[in-house]
């Protein structure tokens, strides 16, 4: 029985016992908050109902609650206070609420990316609490904000998410987004329809600029000017801009000395790939966006198999399309880290031998003992690993595996490639091994 | 438990336990009555509500130590109708008498329910800046909301940053902020405490003034207020307040400066004809003058111009009138000053040179004639 039928059921006795107008004040907006073990939390819409109930109601529900679970349960109230949503605070709020959203729909920006749905972890909690702070109090923190990372580990998502949080806390603050490529294009078309002295003053009177992949401007000396006057003009005005790349600014090539120390005179920070937990908790998180229920073993069992993001997430797409057939959540996984097709146009090149050697050398093993009959643990894994990475990543049939492996039955490679998708989300050294691996294979 | 005191004080201090006893709706019976604790050489009695407990400390002598419990609103009748002057009481079996010099009066007492202890250990407490919370009584109080559904409406929030204080409460149609230097010591630094609570306080402030320290209590669940005779308890709003910062104006198109008085006596006279639609007034405001008018079908018409120094464009813009009124009547400075984004855009109110503070009002949509 789930917690608001049993909820529902004990009112019912309850409302027979006490008089209506007892009952609706007092027990309006209650609900069973938690049910664990052997401890019931009974959630109040405020303290001073809590406090009623408790002085008044506490032997009834404590013998109804003992009657419907079998035993007496250690119970007690919480008070879950509730966030007024701002257009229920009245007009006051409601109309800023209607500011936001325009001004926010103006900007171009993302609604999906929050700070809220963008997962922490080492890898970017310094990025994200410089981002925090910079939405708090724009134009006197950092400036300009740099961070920079390759691709995928979140960069605009980050960036976006800032943007959006800034624009919350000011709804009339003219803020700007735009990648590098679109500020290129836009300066090149200004030139082109002699409408620059519009371009300019759109940019440079903006309070807050986000500009994505910065390194797109790099090369191109009137776009680079272009930028460096409108930096400039924004940061003298107290705004604040922020930038991403996937290089530090150092390292950018082609980029004009000036513009290299404006960039690297605010705070630099770099965003590192997700790690295992992390890319766990993502795709969690971007379950339930969906509505979905994805229980934590199967996000596991995804993140471990996929280190890139974006393949996560089209490997998350196929595992739904999959749950969709019917199969139940560990043979949809198995079905879809063998299927992982967008890798396998450029390592179908990769010849098997090649990937031997290398899982040798790492192994400090012979290929020969790969190939081989040894059952010892420390042949065997590495054994099964290179059936997982010859399966997942180089498309390779089981039966041309098996064959590969010294005249192997495909259904002990079958066997070899389910085993490793089922240890590597709990075997960290397994997983740091994969991920050595997968870089000297395919850089 | 037997002691003897004044009528005079006793009357007072009963008068002012009245507020903090329970409203309407349902509570359990024990509140509603007075709670008497005469030990430790103090005579101690306590009223209080779901939210609040109020304990006062009278002056008298005592006799016996002890402690009863006795029905509010009997106790205060009969303490009405003393006559000043000694007064003697003890608790006996069921009832507790009271002698004054010619009448002895038995009033029964109920035993069985516990009163609610909640002991307040005065831990880390700090003292209290008197006259901001006064300032706030005056100024900021008066726009939080009755409305107990939005429970964080009906508070007043404290909030203290960078060596400022603040208050600020709001119903969803218009806001009060008041900003000062903080002169208190450590403490909290965001509570948002129940309307009621904080005019209890005040009143305490008013009648007692003594100085007065404040503790928080239970994980920031409850707040105390502490002082020689009194110590009052509340629990603090749990939801989270609306984030003010949002809607505060960054600019104006308008502003114009007219007189307080004139402005509140205009308003008036437009609420004779505004109370049938809806309380709408309107303001026109010119270069020179600002004018209050409102109009109803069934009752007529009314047209007040008052001299205005005003910046920036003409303006046309309504409000529901009672804002208007309740702001202008909170003070009594000579000028005051309005700016505004725009007809639909909430107008800000202050007063002449005043720093810190600001009253915001929702205006009102007009329908096109």
């Amino acid at each position: 029985m789930d917690v608001d039928s049993l909820w529902t059921s004990i009112l019912g006795e309850i409302e027979l016992e006490t008089s209506r107008a007892s009952f609706a004040s007092f027990f309006h907006g209650t609900r069973i908050a938690r049910l664990e073990n052997n401890l019931v939390e009974i959630s109040c819409p405020n303290q001073a109902s809590a406090i009623m109930l408790g002085s008044r109601f506490r032997p009834l529900l404590l013998s109804l609650l003992k009657t419907r679970l079998g035993k007496e349960p250690l119970f007690r109230f919480v008070v879950e206070p509730k966030k007024i949503s701002p257009d229920k605070a009245g007009p006051l709020f409601a109309s800023s609420q209607a500011d936001f959203e325009k001004a926010f729909q103006k900007t171009g920006l993302n609604p999906n990316y929050t700070l809220e749905n963008f997962a922490v972890s080492e890898s970017n909690q310094m990025a994200h609490a410089a981002a925090q702070a910079v939405a708090k109090t724009p134009g006197k923190a950092y400036n300009p904000l740099f961070l920079w990372g390759s691709v995928g580990v979140g960069k605009t998502h980050l960036m976006q998410a800032l943007g959006r949080e800034a624009l919350l806390k000011t709804p009339h603050l003219k803020l700007i987004y735009c990648t590098g490529e679109e500020f290129t294009n836009g300066i090149i078309e200004a030139i082109r329809n002699r409408s620059t002295a519009e371009f300019k003053k759109a940019y440079r009177t903006a309070k807050f600029l986000l500009v994505d992949d910065i390194q797109f401007i790099a090369g191109r000396e009137s776009v680079q000017m272009e930028f460096f006057h409108t930096f400039n003009s924004i940061v003298q005005a107290g705004g604040q801009v922020v930038l991403t790349s996937d290089k530090p600014p150092k390292e950018i090539d082609k980029l004009e000395a000036r513009l290299r120390s404006r960039f690297e005179g605010g705070l630099t920070i770099d965003i590192s790939p997700q790690n295992f937990e992390l890319r766990t908790a993502i795709l969690l998180i971007k379950a339930s966006a969906r509505g979905i229920n994805l229980p934590i073993e199967t996000a596991k069992l995804l993140a471990a198999s996929f280190e890139d993001v974006r393949a996560l997430e089209g490997a998350f797409l196929r595992f739904l399309t999959e749950k969709g057939k019917g199969e139940d959540d560990d043979r949809a996984v198995a079905r879809v880290v063998s299927q992982n097709s967008l890798l396998l146009q450029q390592k179908k090149l990769a010849q098997p031998e090649r990937v031997l050697e290398i899982f040798a050398s790492h192994f400090s093993l012979s290929p020969q003992v790969f190939l081989g009959d040894r059952r010892k643990r420390e042949i065997v894994r590495p054994r099964q690993l290179l059936m997982y990475v010859l399966r997942q990543e180089m498309g390779l049939s089981y039966q041309e595996i098996g064959l590969f492996l010294g005249g192997r039955d495909h259904t002990t490679v079958l066997h070899g490639v389910e085993k490793i998708t089922s240890l590597l989300p709990k075997n960290p050294t397994l997983r740091d091994d994969l991920s050595v691996l997968r870089r000297v294979l395919w850089g | 438990m037997v002691f003897v005191v004044l009528q005079e004080n006793l009357i007072k201090t009963a008068n002012l336990l009245t507020r903090a006893l329970p409203g309407r709706g349902l509570v359990p019976a024990v509140l509603n009555n007075f709670f008497f604790r005469v030990s430790q050489g103090k005579i101690n009695i306590t009223a209080g509500n779901l939210e609040a407990t109020l304990t006062k400390i009278l002056p008298g002598k005592i006799e016996e130590e002890g402690e009863v419990l006795v029905p509010a609103k009997t106790l205060l009748s009969v303490l009405s109708s003393l006559p000043a002057g000694k007064v003697y009481f003890k608790k006996e079996k069921g009832a507790l008498v009271i002698k004054s010099e010619n009448s002895e009066s038995q009033i029964k007492t109920e035993t069985g329910e516990e009163y609610p202890q909640n002991e307040s250990n005065e831990e880390g407490k700090v003292a209290v800046d008197t006259a901001f919370l006064k300032e706030a009584g005056k100024k900021v109080l008066f726009s939080a909301s009755e409305d107990e559904t939005r429970a964080a409406l009906t508070g007043v929030l404290f909030e203290r940053e960078a060596g400022k204080i603040r208050a600020v409460a709001t119903d969803g149609f218009r806001l009060s902020f008041l900003e000062k230097k903080d002169k208190s010591a450590a403490g909290f630094d965001k509570i948002l405490l129940p309307k009621t609570t904080l005019a209890l306080l005040l009143q305490i402030l008013e009648e007692d003034g003594e100085e007065m320290s404040v503790a928080l209590e239970d994980g920031k669940k409850r707040v105390g207020f502490f002082s020689k005779t009194t110590k009052l308890s509340s629990l603090l709003i749990q939801e989270d307040f609306p984030d003010y910062r949002k809607i505060v104006p960054q600019e104006y198109e308008t502003k114009t400066t007219v007189s307080r008085q004139e402005m509140e006596e205009a308003v008036r006279l437009g609420a004779v004809f505004a109370r049938e639609v809806a309380n709408i007034v309107r303001l026109k405001i010119e270069k020179n003058k600002l004018t209050v008018l409102s109009n109803s079908p069934q009752t007529g018409a009314v047209k007040t111009a008052i001299k205005a120094e005003t910046e920036g464009e003409i303006l046309e813009t309504a409000f529901n009138y009672r804002f208007l009124l309740e702001f202008l009547k909170s003070r009594n400075e000579e000028e005051v000053v309005f700016e505004s984004g725009g007809a639909l855009a909430p107008g800000v109110f202050k007063t002449k040179k005043e720093e810190g503070f600001f009253h915001i009002i929702m205006p009102v949509r007009l329908q096109e004639e």
